[in-house]
């Protein structure tokens, strides 16, 4: 290097100004969206909604989440309720049967017996919660798309809202759905479904976040319109994909 | 400004520099309230320094935020990694140029040039750059981990990645805090980045930037 200083810096009256009251108008301009509940809102809904419709761009039907093998499994395995687990649905599954509406052809509800009778798919995979933590279990059941074709469900551009018996509800977009992965589990592990995990019927969909997979289900329903969710409604990023 | 003087950054750099500092504090504070809802370690962060009062804000800030630092950081590596415009070379720097810079910053006999960096200051900037991506690349993994199961296996799979998240942050405060103290011994150069000082223009014998 060579020893040669130049150390006469210079800073222009208007340079100095124009800077100074550029780096006003940020902090004045953080300070506001920070502090200012309606226009914080309003910013980061923007920001969430800009992030569905990025996602919806990157989700690719076809891609299917990783799959493990059995000595994976973690255990015990959370069962993660929003509540004390004493309040956990106990649904007489005798009586139990999912109601189907909104934009399909048949609307019978579907009994329990009904569903063992479809075709069953099985999968070890990892569920994802929004929280950060992970873990790996193995679920059986009906494939959504199967029982979507089955009851005539309009799957063009439409979403899927599920029902719970605990009040909890969430809704998906048609092409998650329909991906080749995404059941509606009726075993954990190999047994049917205890009342911890969700019984009598649970969505598992490995391509979103864990708070998609609805536990105590009792309806269906397909619907032009976005239907939130639970979480969703509460701050949540609706698309939630993984 | 005046005829015959350069700035040492060019205008669009300093808009990108203090945009990616807001968006980078940001993301770590909101960053902190998100590894509280489920910590890796054996501690919480501090409530009142992490941005997002329930986990919904705290996410909803953090994807706001990395969408903006995703921005910077792709500006910042094409102009200073690829392109290397902007502001003073963070080209060229060898081990021993850095031992010896090392040595000189030992004796307090440090040579300081106006619009250039020394080979040290070369070596940290070019790290802080692969830093901030790596940080988007690792967090884009954890965003995304089915759609780009690429990544996480790269990076050793999700509950590695959780981990590799939080070190990346850790190492990006300590720069954070080594970035301010520099400033502090030299609040000159806050002129340069922040109020865009301009100095004159080296001889045209004299290549700009080349040691």
């Amino acid at each position: 290097m060579t020893k040669k200083s130049d150390s006469h810096i210079f800073v222009s009256r208007r340079s100095f100004i124009a800077n100074s009251l550029g780096l006003a108008c940020l902090g004045v301009g953080s300070y506001f969206i920070s502090n200012n509940e309606n226009f914080r809102g309003k910013t980061l809904d923007a920001a969430s909604r800009w992030n569905d419709s990025v996602q919806s761009v990157i989700f690719s039907p076809d891609k299917l989440a990783p799959t493990y093998n059995l000595r994976d499994i973690t255990s015990p395995f959370p069962s993660n309720l929003f509540y004390p687990h004493t309040y956990a649905p106990d649904l007489d599954h005798s009586a139990w049967s999912l109601s189907v509406s909104g934009r399909t052809i048949h609307k019978a509800p579907i009994t329990l017996q009904e569903l063992r009778g479809m075709p069953q798919e099985s999968q070890i995979t990892r569920l994802i919660c929004i929280e950060g933590w992970s873990a790996v279990g193995q679920w059986s059941g009906v494939p959504l798309r199967y029982l979507l074709e089955k009851i005539g469900a309009d799957t063009n551009n439409t979403f899927v809202r599920l029902d719970c018996a605990d009040g909890y509800f969430t809704s998906i977009d048609v092409a998650s759905a329909m991906h080749p992965q995404t059941l509606l589990a009726l075993e954990f592990l190999g047994k049917p479904l205890s009342r911890e995990y969700g019984a009598p019927l649970r969505l598992r969909i490995p391509t979103k976040l864990g708070f998609k997979n609805a536990k105590y289900l009792t309806g269906i329903s397909v619907h032009k319109t976005q239907q939130g969710g639970y979480w969703e409604d509460q701050g949540y990023n609706w698309f939630g994909g993984l | 400004m005046e005829s015959g003087r350069v700035p040492i950054y060019a205008l669009w750099l300093r808009i990108c520099h203090i945009v990616h500092a807001f968006s980078a504090i940001m993301l770590m504070s909101s960053g902190w309230a998100i590894y509280n809802a489920d910590p890796l370690y054996d501690f919480l962060f501090p409530k009142h320094i992490s941005l997002g009062l329930y986990l919904t804000e705290a996410l909803r800030w953090h994807f706001l935020l990395a969408w903006i630092l995703l921005l910077t950081s792709v500006i910042y590596s094409v102009s200073r990694l690829v392109l290397n415009l902007g502001g003073p070379s963070i080209r060229h720097f060898s081990l021993m140029s850095i031992l010896d810079t090392l040595y000189n910053a030992m004796r307090f006999s440090l040579f300081y040039r106006r619009g250039e960096y020394n080979p040290l200051q070369r070596l940290m900037y070019t790290g802080i750059f692969i830093l901030s991506l790596m940080l988007v690349f690792s967090g884009v993994a954890l965003w995304k981990p089915v759609q780009f199961n690429l990544l996480i296996d790269m990076f050793f799979g999700y509950e590695v990645v959780r981990h590799i998240h939080f070190w990346l942050m850790i190492v990006l405060f300590c720069f954070l805090i080594v970035h301010v103290c520099m400033i502090l011994i030299h609040p000159s150069t806050l002129m340069n980045m922040i109020f865009g000082a301009t100095r004159k223009k080296l001889d045209s014998n004299v290549k700009e930037s080349k040691p």
